[in-house]
């Protein structure tokens, strides 16, 4: 970064919650402006534009891939479905922590989303880990929560909103649809 | 039992490989993921086998690619690279060929979206003319630099499509208007610029109930001159984006209509509270006027009614008339537009009527923490007053009430008006600019009524922040702060001060910097010494001994600082200052059971399917 954007005020995209059920489903990806360095987002189902998201589970598999550059790619499953995370030589501090994360555990991730083709024509979203930290139930269930509440605001936003509109057009499914989700996510804790 | 099978089948599987596995050690794996992990049995089965796929170097089979069909036309803006598709759609531009090889080239469209394309000389196709819409069967997708384009060779069947089946044309509010599309709109020319470079025609602001839009003629169009003041149709213009404004741009294809008078679409009244931009007809009083700085505006000021105000601009252009303060006005045909987030109305010559009556206005006061860009009516306080950075500046500081504190500046001007701390003032129609993601409330021009004995109880800046910790800065953990009185400055790794050199006797001090983040917004974050202490357990002292007993040096603490925070939810307390956060007082959030039952009763409640 230049000196001259130090001084400029940064905002950081936060991180959105969302639940391994909705992400799967988003493939409608944009970019905000014309600059090469202007950020990309996915649209998620439920009508909001995500640049990062953080998201919770039970890391699953770990596959490293030795050649070039060290690679990992990661499944971390939370109550609704499975997260493909990668993270590589660009994510050194993801790198550095998952090294040393066994699988099963239980993690929390903040990375960016990516939309990728697969061979066979379908759309896979992968997040790229920005850092990964191996974490006790607790933060799991907190997450949960978190995500339950948010993914519901999504659900009940009103109409005007831009991205809501967008993803009512693109994804065509009702937002009220990803409410047994939610429940789903809910009821998985126990106490 | 279900785990038992699995185990079963998986070490099967790998038995009829050559490789035995240790069945109890395989056992303990699958209870591991399913018993303490709750991993669902599938996904426990799948994850293990790939394990030992890749601990004996077996390759796993994945699933093979399927294909498609090229028959059914597609939509141009689902067209990807390296298919074969067809098409229907309107050649809305030819290019002319630089290539023998290339018999055409332009750019063709349907109501999905736009595409080049290129058409082989080899491919002998009936030659197609701009404006008429084709079917083309079995063209080829290809990319170069990152865009898809359409080729037509010998093999692609060509047909015009009857006139019939070619869809209506539709209008394009100029709200709606996206880039790189080919569109039709209708309204009014409302400003005309002088043309910068000689491929240019005519440039200026065309404007219709829902938006306004910088236009361009291209010389190369040969077009009819457009008027300011008139309206019209223009049939295919192609919409463009530049430094994320929007523009259209009428070329030789674009067919221009004129639309009389009484073709164009009525105008209602709107409020001046519900303006956007565009051309509307409002009514209003004009309430203040500020003072010209420059000689291209006779006039500006803040024009209102019951619903709202804005600040309106007079051109200095031949007729134009300046208006008088506290006359009402009708204005037809004003035209709104947004600058740094705030409209602003531009009143055209001979478009204000004086009206004769006098309404009377309740200006209608908002609490700071709804201010937004334009103009304003506050009752507030002054809570504090900053050191003048400018010469320009008379006064600035930061005013406050119950919802919150803003930034404001008085410029010098012979009618600047100070403001004295403590004492509560109803301040009428002044303007908010945004400025970096920062608002700030101008005085100058604004009406200002002190109202003595008046008390206010501005909101405490203490608030409370819950979120998640998603990123650790450097400059976190175990900290040198500069010894020099007053400076306290954070030393770098050479225990270098940027205003006090090289400070060896430096002090340490814990902190942590970065960002907590609630989902919905993100905090720039400081956690003081006490909160770092509150979270971690550790204090000075320890930190201290482990940076001294560590190789890695005050690196250790970070690292454990970061083992600690970082993913996890925090409860922050201390001062909210836009996106930054102060933190004196941190604990991890613990989970809220009587949370849960609110979130089931609600994820309970919409869904009636």
């Amino acid at each position: 970064m230049s000196d001259n954007s130090a001084n400029r005020r940064f905002e950081r995209e936060s991180a959105k919650r969302v639940f391994a059920a909705e992400l799967r489903e988003a493939h409608h990806h944009f970019r905000e402006g014309t600059d090469d360095k202007s950020p990309t987002y996915i649209l998620l189902p439920t009508g909001e534009r995500c640049n990062r998201v953080f998201i919770a589970g039970t890391l699953t598999e770990k596959k490293k891939s030795e050649g070039e550059a060290v690679f990992y790619q990661i499944r971390v499953m939370d109550p609704t479905g499975i997260f493909f995370v990668s993270a590589g030589s660009y994510q050194p501090e993801a790198l550095h922590q998952i090294s040393s994360i066994e699988s099963p555990s239980y993690v929390v991730i903040i990375g960016k989303p990516g939309v990728f083709q697969a061979p066979d024509g379908r759309n896979l979203v992968s997040i790229r880990a920005e850092s990964i930290t191996a974490v006790d139930k607790t933060v799991v269930d907190c997450w949960i929560l978190d995500t339950a509440r948010l993914t519901l605001d999504r659900i009940e936003k009103n109409n005007d909103d831009p991205d809501h509109q967008k993803a009512a057009e693109i994804y065509q499914r009702p937002f009220e649809s990803w409410r047994p989700k939610v429940k789903e996510a809910l009821a998985s804790i126990q106490l | 039992m279900e785990l038992k099978e699995i185990a079963d089948r998986i070490s099967e599987k790998f038995a009829a490989a050559g490789h035995p596995i240790d069945r109890a050690k395989l056992e303990e794996k699958i209870n591991r993921f399913v018993e303490e992990f709750s991993v669902p049995p599938a996904e426990a089965e799948r994850s293990i086998i790939g394990d030992y796929a890749r601990q004996f170097g077996m390759e796993l089979p994945s699933a093979g690619p399927s294909k498609q069909d090229a028959d059914s036309v597609i939509p141009i803006s689902e067209i990807q690279a390296e298919q074969w598709v067809t098409v229907e759609g309107q050649i809305v531009t030819l290019i002319p060929s630089r290539s023998p090889s290339v018999a055409q080239s332009g750019v063709i469209m349907d109501s999905s979206g736009t595409m080049r394309f290129t058409v082989w000389a080899k491919a002998n196709a009936p030659v197609m003319e701009q404006g008429k819409w084709y079917r083309l069967e079995s063209a080829v997708a290809d990319e170069y630099n990152g865009q898809v384009s359409l080729k037509v060779h010998s093999g692609t069947t060509i047909t015009e499509l009857s006139p019939d089946s070619v869809p209506e044309p539709v209008i394009t509010p100029l709200s709606e208007i996206k880039p790189k599309q080919w569109i039709s709109v209708e309204g009014e020319v409302t400003t005309i610029f002088p043309p910068r470079s000689p491929s240019i025609a005519q440039s200026g602001i065309f404007a219709d109930n829902s938006g306004t839009i910088r236009f361009t003629v291209w010389a190369s169009a040969n077009a009819p001159l457009l008027e300011q003041g008139h309206w019209y149709r223009l049939d295919l213009v192609e919409s463009d984006e530049f430094n994320g404004q929007l523009s259209i741009k009428i070329h030789s294809g674009t067919k221009i209509t004129p639309i009389s008078r009484d073709e164009m679409p009525d105008i209602e009244k709107t409020p001046v509270g519900e303006l956007s931009p565009g051309v509307a007809l409002v009514e209003g009083k004009v309430v203040a006027i500020e003072k010209q700085y420059s000689d291209q505006i006779l006039q500006r000021g803040v024009f209102a009614d019951d619903s709202g105000a804005v600040r309106f601009i007079i051109r200095n252009s031949p007729g134009a008339e300046p208006l008088m303060e506290n006359q009402w006005y009708a204005i037809k045909g004003a035209v709104v537009d947004r600058y740094r987030g705030a409209l602003s109305m531009q009143i055209n010559p001979g478009t204000a009527t004086p009206l004769l009556e006098d309404r009377s206005i309740r200006p209608n006061i908002i609490p700071v923490a709804q201010a937004g860009p334009g103009i304003v009516c506050l009752r507030v306080k002054l809570v504090q007053e900053y050191e003048n950075t400018s010469e320009r500046i008379f006064q600035s500081g930061l005013l406050g009430d119950e919802s919150g504190t803003i930034r404001f500046v008085t410029w010098k001007d012979d009618m600047a008006q100070r403001l004295v701390p403590d004492m509560v003032y109803s301040i009428y129609y002044a303007s908010v600019d945004e400025f970096n993601g920062r608002l700030s409330v101008t005085l100058n021009g604004a009406t200002l009524l002190p109202d003595e004995g008046a008390t206010i109880q501005v909101r405490s800046p203490n608030e409370e922040v819950k979120g998640a910790f998603v990123h650790l800065s450097p400059g976190s953990g175990l900290i040198k702060r500069c010894p020099v009185e007053g400076c306290g400055r954070v030393l770098s790794r050479q225990n270098y001060c940027p205003i006090h050199e090289i400070q060896p006797n430096y002090i340490y001090d814990l902190r942590v910097k970065g960002w907590l983040d609630d989902g919905q917004k993100t905090y720039d974050t400081i956690i003081s010494r006490e909160g770092v202490e509150e979270l971690t357990g550790l204090n000075l002292i320890t930190a201290q001994e482990m940076a001294e007993n560590n190789p890695l040096g005050l690196d250790t603490v970070f690292y454990h600082v970061n083992e600690q925070i970082l993913g996890r939810y925090l409860i922050c307390r201390g001062k909210v200052f836009d996106n930054r956060l102060v933190a004196y007082n941190c604990e991890f959030q613990a989970f809220d059971a009587g949370m849960l039952a609110e979130l089931m009763n609600r994820a309970e409640g919409g869904s009636h399917e």
